[in-house]
């Protein structure tokens, strides 16, 4: 096992850089696994061995690849974000569920415009704070990688998608709740009971939805590059 | 040799038991030590084994963690708890198919037999 000179690593990275990849994760396996058999060859070995792993590595498999890890990892997160919402609704974390139920449902009741408009706007804002901390941090992750390799590709984590549902989510309940209403003239008709607990309802399942999502992200930031 | 097509099928399996002995391991890493184990003769291509690992993510059968190795940027992947749990059912699974394919391949062999 040797070490690759500088000269070597330059040709690697301009052979990865080539095959053009957007998903970060898939880069730095194919990276590792290029210097990894390379180093294990002496250097009169390095062309024909890189000309072989070129062969093996072509851009349609590596696209395929990426393709099916960008899939990989939707599945992924979302199977994570569904177990997260879950244990929303058993013990002991119902508890949370329920008490935070009962404060909405009693500023709603009881609180004026100003409170439910603040009410109704606070996770908004949380969302888009955490979806923007989200993406400034697989940013710096991914930006360190992008260096390594020269990259001109725009290279992001392959769960970094998910968070663009997020956004679309957030815009449809945005609307649901606070232009349509206002737009069809309806406002009047939301005092009722039926309205107050659909907008409970709605509310409460974005919320959780969004709270899933972001402790998913946070769980598997630890282990990837968001 | 070329026996890709018998591989592919137990791909999976060689994958789990592999991680199953050496608690983690990369994907380059996987290939070498199966080459190692069978002197040669048996070679997991990279085009069938990113593509199972992937899956095996995706199944929560693995989970990965990545690591600065040698300034450049590693994935291990490593077995989750149902991946332990899926490596006996895998198993087992495959000495049976082994057990029956040797009572075709030799009728004469008295069943029952261990690998």
């Amino acid at each position: 096992m040797r070490k690759l000179t500088e000269q070597e690593l330059d040709q690697v990275k301009k052979a990865i850089a080539a095959k053009e990849l957007t998903s970060a994760e898939i880069l730095i396996e194919i990276y590792d696994h290029y210097v990894s058999h390379l180093e294990s060859f002496e250097e009169m070995d390095f062309e024909e061995q890189l000309f072989e792993l070129e062969g093996k590595f072509t851009p349609n498999y590596c696209k395929t690849l990426q393709l099916n890890f960008y899939e990989t990892a939707e599945k992924e997160l979302n199977r994570l974000q569904w177990s997260i919402w879950k244990s929303y609704f058993t013990w002991p974390r119902a508890m949370w569920t329920i008490f935070f139920f009962i404060i909405f449902f009693y500023i709603w009741i009881n609180g004026g415009a100003f409170s439910r408009t603040l009410a109704l706007s606070f996770p908004f804002i949380s969302g888009f704070s955490l979806n923007g901390w989200l993406w400034y941090k697989s940013y710096k992750k991914v930006n360190e990688i992008r260096k390594l390799v020269k990259s001109h590709t725009t290279l992001q984590s392959s769960y970094l998608p998910n968070s663009v549902t997020q956004f679309a989510i957030m815009f449809g309940v945005f609307n649901l709740l606070f232009n349509i209403p206002r737009t069809l003239n309806l406002l009047n008709s939301m005092e009722s009971i039926f309205s107050i607990i659909a907008i409970l309802l709605i509310y409460g399942l974005f919320i959780s939805y969004m709270l899933s999502f972001y402790e998913a992200c946070k769980l598997k930031s630890k282990i990837a590059l968001i | 040799m070329s026996n890709n097509n018998l591989i592919k099928g137990s791909l999976q399996t060689i994958i789990l038991k592999l991680l199953e002995e050496n608690e983690r391991m990369y994907g380059y890493e996987i290939t070498q030590r199966v080459k190692e184990l069978t002197a040669g003769e048996i070679k997991i291509t990279e085009g069938a084994l990113y593509p199972a690992l992937h899956k095996l993510e995706a199944e929560g059968l693995l989970s990965t963690d990545i690591q600065q190795v040698d300034n450049r940027v590693r994935k291990y992947y490593s077995l989750t708890n149902d991946g332990q749990k899926e490596v006996t059912s895998k198993m087992s699974e495959l000495q049976g198919f082994v057990e029956n394919l040797q009572r075709i391949l030799t009728p004469d062999l008295k069943p029952g037999f261990n690998i």
